[in-house]
């Protein structure tokens, strides 16, 4: 910490006086060249099993105290957050690339450490395992409970493995976490990057896309110019940090445009794909549809390419500032779709958090 | 209540510097569909990242505690922030330069920053134009206290301030005593010569009385003019929440109020003040900083931004800078 010297009194008690979630400003260093970037460096995937977990009673319990816990807003200890991780690498490593769903399920797009609204959530589509939930990745970064978010949707994907998807979204990646707060997040709640290493490791195993019987594909962005056919996605080896370019990247990063055929995307990763590519792909592989996420839209879900693609977006009021309604889509067991929309949770009491970077421009 | 205010000015000043720390500014000299606004930018950007460089280490020295706050705030930037930045420094500049355009070569000018905190475009100004004939900075006594400060201290930019001797004019005021504050604009200004009146997230946190009445003032006592201002607007749309939450976020964050968001919520309502002025006819021109982005920023530029950082969202770019406006008054002309 710098030593103020000169701080005035009224500056030191307008201070106290505000609560507030304060950076602290040596604690996360300014280089990543201290960062071990190297995948696997936390170990959690150095004895994985050879065939998936079993749930036995003793972890049961144990997986339910951890629910109570982060169903509480409270995080684990970095020792149970190891201990889950790698019990998770045993049910995600089993996982299809291209991993098929039954319906009744309910589809769900990105989170984004916007806590108290993913429980909003399954206050709107029904208690997990009650409902059969898909997420569609980006669990982490810009929303202020990254830690919490993720480390529940991993519990409960090892406590109901046959009850909930988790795919793996563009955030979920060692590169883009450093720059939109996962990282951050991880360093202030646990003082290392220890969890954060953990995770990111445990997010070179999720499914990358999933099929709703055979007719919905599903997946975090969009489609890429080497992918013809789902086969194809079956074929790639998922498990490495998200690549800055080819299928694995597009399918991941890329997003539906208005005009034809492929184009650059502004986001600097993946593609745009115009109406005439969605279609081409739907027809090769008899789809209704394509699901994805990854775009905020105001009402929370927009259909585009004439209904060949629909974006879904669950983060309501996006960063705390976007205003927009939050989306997700279930799909019945007669494959009839419904939408249900969603705004914040209120959450009285919680306190201001003061951001290392203006949230508005002032 | 003007400390708080005051204290925005560490935000835009933080932002200037990770927008520069992460190359956003200064722009290249291929930035802009006009040609001639390229020209006229190279000039006005030279030195621009060690100026403020400098500025900030000389901040460091002069007040760790403001200096401590900006440090924190520039960790880590998000590529939305620094976006934003690098289009509202480059839509003020753009639209200051446009109107120096149409001045006569030779002819004696005047710039007026109105609540300029640590903004150093009057540096860049008196650099790049040898006919600005008086550039005045005006904030808060607080504020220009510390830019005086810093701006005294053995140094480049010391030398620079120097050398522009009494061209360059730094004074408190506040902008809601009217009367002071035309008084001591008028002891240094010649109200006949063209002038250019900035405001940069000024207005928004004024009361619609006195914005209005500082507006309609100067407006009345220079005869040849530009008002640039820079602002976020509420929104107008059905079921458009962005000012509203806007509001709150910043009351709840900070208690900083800003009175008329939601009152001038769309472009043609920001317009209004000076439109009101029925005795001075004024062209007025209103764009939001998306539509910048898009119509005034060459293709070459925009793949430079993106290859900058990783922008994970267009959309909430989009619908943040469609929530702000540079707004172009000329008068007199």
């Amino acid at each position: 910490m710098d030593v103020d010297m000169d701080v005035p009194m009224h500056d030191a008690v307008s201070e106290q006086l505000t609560p507030t979630i304060t950076e602290d400003v040596d604690a996360s260093g300014d280089d990543y060249q201290d960062i071990d970037f190297k995948p696997g460096s936390s170990g959690i995937a150095d004895h994985k099993a050879s065939k998936p977990l079993e749930l036995t009673g003793e972890n049961i319990n144990q997986l339910d105290k951890w629910i109570e816990k982060l169903g509480k807003c409270e995080i684990l200890s970095e020792d149970d957050v190891a201990r889950l991780c790698k019990m998770a690498i045993d049910v995600v490593q089993f996982e299809e690339n291209v991993k098929p769903i039954s319906v009744p399920v309910t589809i769900c797009g990105d989170v984004h450490g916007q806590y108290h609204d993913l429980m909003e959530l399954f206050k709107i589509g029904g208690p997990c395992p009650d409902t059969n939930y898909l997420f569609m990745g980006d669990y982490v970064d810009r929303g202020y409970y990254s830690v919490e978010t993720v480390s529940y949707l991993v519990a409960m994907k090892i406590r109901y493995p046959r009850r909930i998807t988790i795919l793996r979204g563009n955030h979920e990646s060692r590169q883009i976490t450093q720059v939109y707060g996962f990282y951050d997040e991880c360093l202030r709640k646990y003082g290392s990057a220890n969890v954060w290493k953990m995770f990111t490791d445990l997010f070179d195993y999720f499914p990358i896309t999933a099929l709703v019987e055979n007719k919905i594909f599903c997946l975090h962005g969009g489609l890429s110019p080497m992918i013809e056919t789902i086969d194809q996605v079956r074929e790639l080896n998922r498990v490495q940090e998200v690549p800055h370019e080819g299928p694995m990247c597009d399918l991941l990063w890329s997003d539906p445009d208005d005009r034809g055929g492929w184009g650059i995307s502004p986001r600097g990763a993946g593609f745009t794909f115009g109406q005439d590519i969605s279609e081409q792909f739907n027809h090769t592989n008899n789809l209704t549809f394509v699901a994805r996420a990854h775009q905020l839209v105001m009402e929370g879900y927009a259909w585009s390419h004439q209904q060949n693609v629909v974006t879904i977006f669950s983060a309501p009021n996006y960063c705390y500032r976007c205003g927009n309604q939050a989306a997700i889509m279930e799909v019945d067991e007669n494959n009839n779709r419904q939408f249900l929309q969603y705004d914040p949770s209120v959450r009285p009491g919680e306190p201001t958090v003061t951001r290392k970077t203006p949230d508005y421009f002032l | 209540m003007d400390r708080i205010i005051q204290q925005t000015d560490n935000d835009a000043f933080s932002s200037k510097i990770c927008a520069i720390e992460c190359k956003y500014l200064p722009p290249p000299q291929d930035a802009l569909l006009d040609a001639r606004g390229n020209k006229d930018i190279q000039e006005l950007y030279r030195g621009f990242a060690q100026m403020h460089n400098e500025y900030y280490a000389q901040l460091k020295e002069e007040s760790r505690n403001v200096y401590g706050r900006i440090r924190r705030m520039t960790r880590n930037p998000f590529p939305v922030m620094n976006y934003g930045t690098y289009l509202r420094t480059l839509a003020i500049d753009t639209t200051a330069l446009k109107f120096l355009e149409g001045i006569p070569q030779g002819t004696e000018f005047q710039i007026v920053n109105l609540g300029c905190g640590s903004d150093l475009r009057s540096l860049q100004y008196l650099g790049a134009f040898p006919s600005l004939k008086r550039f005045v900075d005006i904030d808060f006594t607080d504020a220009i206290e510390l830019k005086g400060r810093i701006l005294d201290r053995p140094g480049p930019l010391h030398t620079l301030t120097e050398q522009f001797g009494d061209r360059y004019v730094i004074f408190e005021g506040d902008l809601r005593e009217l009367k002071g504050t035309m008084e001591k604009l008028q002891s240094v200004l010649d109200p006949s010569l063209p002038t250019v009146f900035i405001t940069e997230c000024v207005l928004c946190y004024m009361t619609d009385s006195d914005s209005q009445q500082l507006i309609t003032t100067i407006m009345e006592t220079f005869s040849h003019a530009l008002w640039v201002s820079y602002d976020p607007i509420g929104g107008s749309a059905p079921g458009d929440r962005f000012g509203t939450i806007m509001k709150q976020n910043l009351m709840d964050s900070r208690n900083l109020d800003m009175p008329t968001l939601l009152q001038y919520n769309s472009k043609d309502n920001f317009a209004t003040r000076w439109e009101n002025c029925k005795t001075v006819k004024s062209e007025v021109n209103v764009r939001d900083m998306w539509d910048f982005l898009e119509s005034s920023i060459t293709t070459k530029e925009k793949g430079r931004l993106r290859s900058l950082q990783f922008l994970d969202e267009i959309e909430e770019l989009r619908v943040m800078q469609s929530h702000y406006v540079i707004l172009s008054v000329t008068w007199g002309c």
